[in-house]
């Protein structure tokens, strides 16, 4: 076993001294050396200015103010171009064969991966060493404490390996340079605005701590406070934004967890580096072997464990009403919002698990080539199938314990709604408590059992035609009819997606935002109707593939 | 593992979905030993030397590269393999010097030594001059064999290349040939996929014949080669009269076909061994053709080769 010593000395890299090689010759690399250094001086300039000289504010506060452009312009070169360039280097290396040939030298396959991870962004980095001089200017004029700077570039860093080994990780699986780019440029767009954004408005606050934001709002936002140097304003009667207001999006705050809050700043060091880890696993497994899945079974089965886990200690401060989410429809009293969150926390629950379930299961369903591959390697080792924890292995053993899994994290986060007393007006009103459970159980059977008869590609044409296609006839059908009735149900529930959202619904009376009393009986039938083609569905899906496994066989 | 083959293959077997590219291949390579798998194209020679090189992950079967089970202890098996793929690509934003630098930093060789070790493997493929140019620069042939000088790299003990040659110019094989005659020379083996097979006769040692994924043949390069070209032979006659009625008797016989005629003279191509030629020569003395001649001739390695796969 090597050392971290070893792993990270990036002076005995070989993989490493290529890219400073290619990547850092003076004809290449000029460009990008004047353009960061001209764009970079033009910002702090004008900014610090126009601040200074046209504002009145004072030299510190202005100088502290620059703090947040400089961190735009090192993001967008180190987390935006960087990502880009290690995803597309690396499919690139892919495509020539020449990663082949480092394959076959003795380097190990973490120490390759460490290699392409700091090379491959190298311009990048050296592109933000020349944004130090400005990042000096901000600090000592801002007088911004050491502390300070060090937390959030150490934020910085971890954010940026984590968005680099996500390109890594994508680069490994993809087959074309420019997919490999805009798939990790994506990615980059999504862990920082959109998790953020919408799953922490969900109450699955620990997605935003993906990003850099968190700690930004805990370690630079204060130091904007202009009040320590300026008198503030006086109070006008309608300030169109409040204190909660701001809340909105919680950056800064304290992470809550169980009975517990946690710093943001430690909380995102943790959850990045558990995923630097995962990636680097992945990458190191497709290194090994580009046959082989990115994630096995059992690691598959291990991170749905820990966002579990997750999910439910941010769900549960929610329950203990300690934080709120749901803003979006308005009402800030969480007595007011108790019917919404008996219903909305489960839907999200089922929701996230499910759609983190599709992911997981698309990394560990074998291929039908590898099925057969993996009953020939068996039988010809004198055994019936692949070992359950093989890649080969079709093992629906391991798919009853995802859905296992998921269904302990319901009970638990159900159980201790109702303990806290949101279920309580349910009482008498006939709802079947067991139906969302029972649907949401049957979906995750039912998309393991697609992924396994139709593979990917089939299984994209059904998201399309049976998932998001009845859905959108409804809604021109109501729209048309200009009412809910069980004709659009009914076709919406065919898809498993309304499904789950319908068998959420309460039963009668209960107006709310999710529920418009007129409506109630459409969507009861709808639930029990979706329920029906999901049972048939995965029952043909069941039979399909015991046939095509005899066919294979 | 010192007096172990350098390379044992048992019973391998590599599919894609339902296509099987090799089937149940087995094979030991002994030191020194230059093996050609010749086959034409899609006859599994890529498939078995990337599962060689343990970048394909085969069926099933088992691989021993000197000793070392190449999917049970693989870095012991690669640390003495050299792996020169088909079409073999350079870095193109590395110069030739730079790009022998970091597979020798791979290899673990730091300093005076990897530097002595990169020169002594440019001048051995002849490209000291061309150290400073840029891969994308360099043509087909000098590309080859810039790949070359990086397998030699490390010293192999066991060299796999796919289709080599491919873009040389006479000179550069001949020279690729002398090298790899002199790695053999001291100890190395070497397996080098091929489908022109007389681009092989003259530097392997041994050969094999892929078809359809199956080994049709293999052994030592001269009594491969003699087996088969025994079977399949062009045979002469020459007769009196009654040419057309001995047309039609060869044409009766499955063992014969492109026959042709001119004149008084019939050529065709039969296969058997030297006593189905004895027989079927005395077959027509005994139906009273009246031969003036009975000749035969020993087909090219090409013809020998299609022959060989045709009848398959």
């Amino acid at each position: 076993m090597q050392s971290a010593a070893q792993l990270l000395n990036l002076r005995d890299n070989p993989v490493f001294h290529r890219f400073r090689r290619s990547q850092l010759r003076t004809r290449k690399a000029i460009f990008w050396y004047l353009a960061t250094l001209i764009i970079t001086t033009f910002v702090v300039s004008i900014t610090y200015l126009s601040q200074t000289n046209f504002a009145q504010i004072p030299g510190e506060f202005a100088a502290r103010t620059l703090w947040m452009p400089l961190l735009v312009i090192q993001g967008l070169i180190v987390l935006l171009k960087g990502t880009g360039r290690t995803a597309s280097g690396l499919v690139q290396d892919k495509l020539d064969q020449t990663l082949d040939y480092q394959r076959l030298t003795p380097v190990t396959p973490l120490r390759n991966v460490v290699g392409y991870l700091f090379g491959l962004p190298i311009l990048e980095y050296t592109m933000f060493a020349l944004t130090l001089p400005h990042l000096a200017f901000v600090v000592v004029k801002g007088n911004i404490p050491l502390g300070t700077v060090f937390s959030v570039y150490l934020v910085f860093f971890v954010c940026a390996i984590f968005y680099h080994m996500t390109a890594v990780a994508v680069g490994m699986v993809m087959k074309r340079w420019i997919w490999g780019y805009l798939l990790s440029i994506f990615s980059v767009a999504f862990l920082n605005l959109i998790l953020p954004t919408l799953a922490s408005q969900l109450g699955l606050r620990f997605l935003q701590y993906l990003s850099i934001f968190p700690v930004i709002g805990q370690e630079v936002a204060p130091l904007m406070n202009m009040q320590q140097f300026v008198p503030p304003p006086p109070q006008t009667s309608a300030t169109p934004f409040n204190e909660n207001d701001m809340a909105f999006l919680s950056f800064g705050d304290p992470v809550p967890f169980f009975e517990w809050t946690l710093s943001p700043f430690w909380f995102t060091l943790l959850l990045q580096s558990a995923l630097i880890v995962t990636l680097a696993t992945m990458a190191v497994r497709r290194w090994q072997k580009e046959t082989k899945h990115s994630l096995s079974k059992p690691y598959a089965l291990g991170i749905l464990g820990v966002f579990i886990v997750l999910a439910t200690g941010n769900l549960w401060t929610v329950i203990t009403r300690e934080s709120l989410p749901f803003m979006l429809f308005g009402s800030r009293d969480i007595d007011q919002l108790s019917d919404v969150l008996a219903i909305g926390l489960p839907m999200v629950y089922t929701m996230a698990v499910w759609l983190l379930c599709l992911f997981l299961y698309a990394n560990v369903v074998p291929t039908h080539h590898d099925y057969v591959r993996g009953v020939r390697r068996a039988n010809k080792l004198d055994r019936a199938a692949a070992r359950p924890w093989d890649d080969d292995s079709a093992n629906l053993p391991f798919m009853m314990l995802f859905v296992a899994f998921a269904l302990v994290g319901y009970f638990v986060l159900y159980g201790t709604m109702s303990d806290a007393g949101y279920m309580s007006f349910l009482e008498g009103t006939g709802f079947p408590q067991w139906r969302l459970p029972l649907v949401f159980g049957l979906v995750l059977v039912y998309s393991f059992m697609l992924l396994q008869v139709l593979q990917q590609r089939g299984t994209v044409l059904t998201v399309l035609l049976v998932w998001l296609l009845p859905i959108l006839v409804a809604i021109v059908a109501s729209a048309a009819i200009q009412d809910l009735t069980p004709l659009q149900t009914v076709i919406a529930s065919l898809s498993p997606l309304a499904t789950i959202v319908m068998s959420g619904m309460l039963p009668s009376g209960h107006v709310s935002p999710f529920n418009p009393g007129s409506e109630i009986a459409a969507l009861r039938i709808g639930a029990w109707t979706g329920m029906v083609f999901l049972i048939a569905q995965t029952a043909f899906l069941w039979w399909r593939w015991r046939q095509l496994r005899e066919k294979l066989h | 593992m010192e007096h172990a083959p350098a390379l044992t293959i048992d019973n391998l077997r590599v599919d894609y979905g339902d296509f099987t590219a090799v089937e149940d291949l087995s094979l030991t390579l002994g030191p020194g030993e230059i093996f050609g798998l010749v086959g034409p194209n899609g006859a599994g020679k890529t498939s078995t030397i990337r599962v060689l090189a343990n970048l394909l992950e085969p069926t099933y079967g088992e691989v021993r590269i000197l000793g070392h089970d190449l999917f049970e202890e693989p870095e012991a098996a690669l640390e003495k393999l050299g792996y020169m793929p088909d079409l073999a690509p350079v870095i193109p934003d590395l110069k030739v010097w730079e790009f022998l630098d970091l597979y020798a930093h791979s290899y673990g060789y730091h300093g005076s030594e990897k530097r002595d070790r990169v020169d002594w493997c440019l001048g051995r493929v002849k490209l000291a001059d061309k150290r400073d140019v840029f891969g994308k620069a360099l043509s087909r042939g000098m590309t080859q064999r810039v790949v070359l000088a990086k397998t030699l790299l490390h010293d192999p003990k066991l060299l796999l290349l796919d289709e080599p040659a491919s873009g040389m110019d006479p000179i550069a094989r001949r020279d690729m040939r002398l090298i790899l005659q002199e790695l053999a020379a001291r100890g190395a083996s070497i397996v080098v996929s091929s489908h022109i097979l007389s681009e092989l006769s003259d530097m392997c040692t041994s050969v094999g014949i892929m078809h359809n994924g199956k080994l049709l043949r293999s052994g030592s390069m001269a009594s491969t080669l003699e087996s088969i070209q025994a079977e399949t032979a062009i045979i002469r006659i020459e007769l009196i009269e009654a040419v057309e009625s001995a047309q039609t008797r060869l044409e009766s016989d499955d063992r014969i076909d492109e026959i042709s005629v001119e004149g008084s003279r019939i050529s065709f191509r039969f296969r058997g061994d030297k006593n189905d030629q004895s027989e079927l020569l005395r077959v027509l003395v005994r139906e009273n053709f009246r031969l003036v001649s009975f000749s035969i001739r020993e087909s090219g390695i090409e013809s020998v080769l299609m022959s060989l796969i045709e009848s398959e």
